[in-house]
């Protein structure tokens, strides 16, 4: 692997990281000594944009609850990061993570509508209107958690059409115009360049990202890329910001 | 049609038998791991779940409609390609194999750029009709029936092929028109083709996923298949996901001994 290089490895191909990483004793969990970031998916273009020049680092990306089972399988990682609290706890829980997580980002919940608003959606409690094809996360991904708890505490029993498995596929769904309104994060509604509706009753609702170090003693080169995103003004807490994430 | 044992045997290599035996253990140990990790004691309350219930209903319904689709259409399809004289046969075979190649998820995303809300063809569907199948049991059906035609008409074509026409012929020599021909002739020439193409397509419909989710979305009671809810169990307990992998094997095994005894050639 280049320097810097991103590549999505598979998890088989981390494990085998494990094992020669074992056998040199290295100081990260790659045997040519870069370091190994587990990333949430909805982090895949920050990840290209910091990894690009400053590190020497291999990201593999994949949804938090994956990052996590493969973590806890004995995958070779020296950093984890995922899209919310109960992924992250899940891993500290279990021992595979033993450095401490701390806040990097926030993303806020949005009202996302089809281009050009064929459904005329103007309020969250449109989502409730029968005849709208409207698509949430399905209740065991992260946003779909959270947009269930933010339809709660508003009080709209959503008339749903469709529970996607990823906030990426609902929010592809809604850019080809196929569904007229959903909840989709502001990153992914300002990537499928979505119009996104006023709704002040999903303030608040955001899900929070965290990173932890996989050993509780990171090494150097582990600590630096670490000390990137929860520094403020360093190259993973500037990108993560460009990209329209909130500050933690 | 070869006999079970001993004709040739003798002249193939031992290679090849011991090749042969090590491909059916490649097929057979994925599902010897899953026999092992199934939690057997949880079973019934696992697969007694109401959730489980409503998937292999949605299921049962959507692969059972695809496969009758596959019917209606596919016969015709591979009657047209074994016995019309075509302009290009090897373009409008491959055509056919099509969906056999392409990943389900892009299958999916074809389908909903031809026959989605703002579709090629799906946009007058809701101009002229008001009918509109991304998110339908009907939207199910259709991507079920679209990954599970080819194994249908690959079969049945095969078979008109090998069969031939002379039977044909000589039944329109004796004067039965063309439906008699069909109807008495042909079809009963290739019964155990249609029947194990019959099952293929089912098979396949029963556990189609990727083209499923992307055109037909996922919802309880309406889209969300048995492999649908295998997929999100996977996430939130994989007891259960195994559990509901073993139902979907279970019914297909049966399915598909009971149609080898009954209908093919040992």
């Amino acid at each position: 692997m280049a320097t810097g290089s991103i590549t999505r490895l598979r998890a088989v191909a981390a494990a085998g990281a494990a094992v020669s990483m074992v056998a040199a004793g290295c100081a990260t969990a790659a045997d040519d000594g870069a370091v190994v970031v587990m990333a949430a998916s909805s982090l895949t273009d920050v990840m290209e944009t910091v990894f690009e020049d400053r590190h020497r680092a291999t990201a593999v990306m994949a949804g938090s609850a994956t990052l996590v089972a493969q973590l806890a399988a004995g995958a070779a990682a020296d950093i984890l990061i995922t899209a919310d609290a109960a992924t992250m706890d899940r891993a500290t829980a279990d021992g595979s993570v033993r450095g401490t997580p701390a806040v990097i980002a926030t993303n806020a919940l949005v009202l996302a509508a089809a281009p050009g608003n064929p459904g005329r959606v103007t309020a969250l409690a449109d989502l409730a209107r029968p005849d709208l094809l409207v698509g949430l996360c399905s209740a065991d991904v992260p946003c779909g958690a959270l947009a269930r708890q933010a339809l709660q505490a508003a009080q709209v029993a959503p008339s749903v059409d469709t529970l996607e498995l990823s906030v990426r596929a609902l929010a592809t769904k809604l850019a080809l115009g196929e569904l007229d309104a959903g909840l989709v994060y502001a990153t992914d509604a300002a990537a499928a360049h979505l119009g996104v509706v006023d709704a002040p009753e999903l303030d608040g609702h955001a899900n929070r990202y965290y990173i932890a170090s996989v050993s509780a003693e990171p090494a150097p080169a582990v600590q630096a890329v670490i000390d990137d995103f929860t520094d403020p003004g360093g190259i993973g807490a500037t990108t993560l910001q460009a990209h329209g994430f909130g500050p933690p | 049609m070869s006999a079970s044992t001993g004709v040739g045997a003798g002249r193939m290599p031992a290679a090849v038998t011991w090749v042969g035996f090590a491909a059916l253990g490649l097929l057979v140990l994925p599902v010897v791991g899953l026999l092992q990790r199934a939690p057997w004691s949880a079973l019934p309350s696992i697969l007694g779940e109401s959730e489980v219930l409503e998937a292999l209903r949605v299921s049962l319904i959507v692969s059972l409609a695809a496969t009758a689709v596959c019917l209606v259409l596919g016969l015709p399809l591979a009657l047209v390609l074994a016995r019309r004289r075509l302009r290009f046969p090897r373009m409008a075979r491959a055509v056919v194999m099509l969906p056999m190649v392409l990943p389900p998820v892009v299958a999916g995303t074809a389908l909903l750029f031809a026959l989605g809300r703002r579709g090629l063809v799906g946009q007058w569907l809701e101009a002229w009709f008001g009918v509109s199948l991304p998110f339908t049991v009907a939207g199910a059906v259709v991507a079920a029936a679209f990954v599970a035609l080819p194994f249908f008409v690959v079969t049945v074509e095969a078979a008109l092929r090998q069969a031939g026409d002379d039977l044909d012929e000589a039944a329109a020599t004796l004067g039965a028109g063309a439906w008699a021909t069909l109807v008495h002739v042909t079809l009963p020439t290739i019964r155990p083709a249609l029947a194990a193409g019959t099952a293929l397509a089912w098979a396949r419909a029963l556990g189609e996923f990727g083209a499923t989710l992307t055109f037909a979305g996922n919802f309880p009671g309406r889209t969300r298949t048995l492999p649908l809810e295998t997929y999100l169990a996977l996430e939130r307990n994989p007891e259960a996901a195994v559990a509901i992998s073993l139902v979907l094997m279970a019914v297909a095994l049966a399915v598909l001994i009971t149609l080898r005894d009954r209908w093919m050639p040992r």
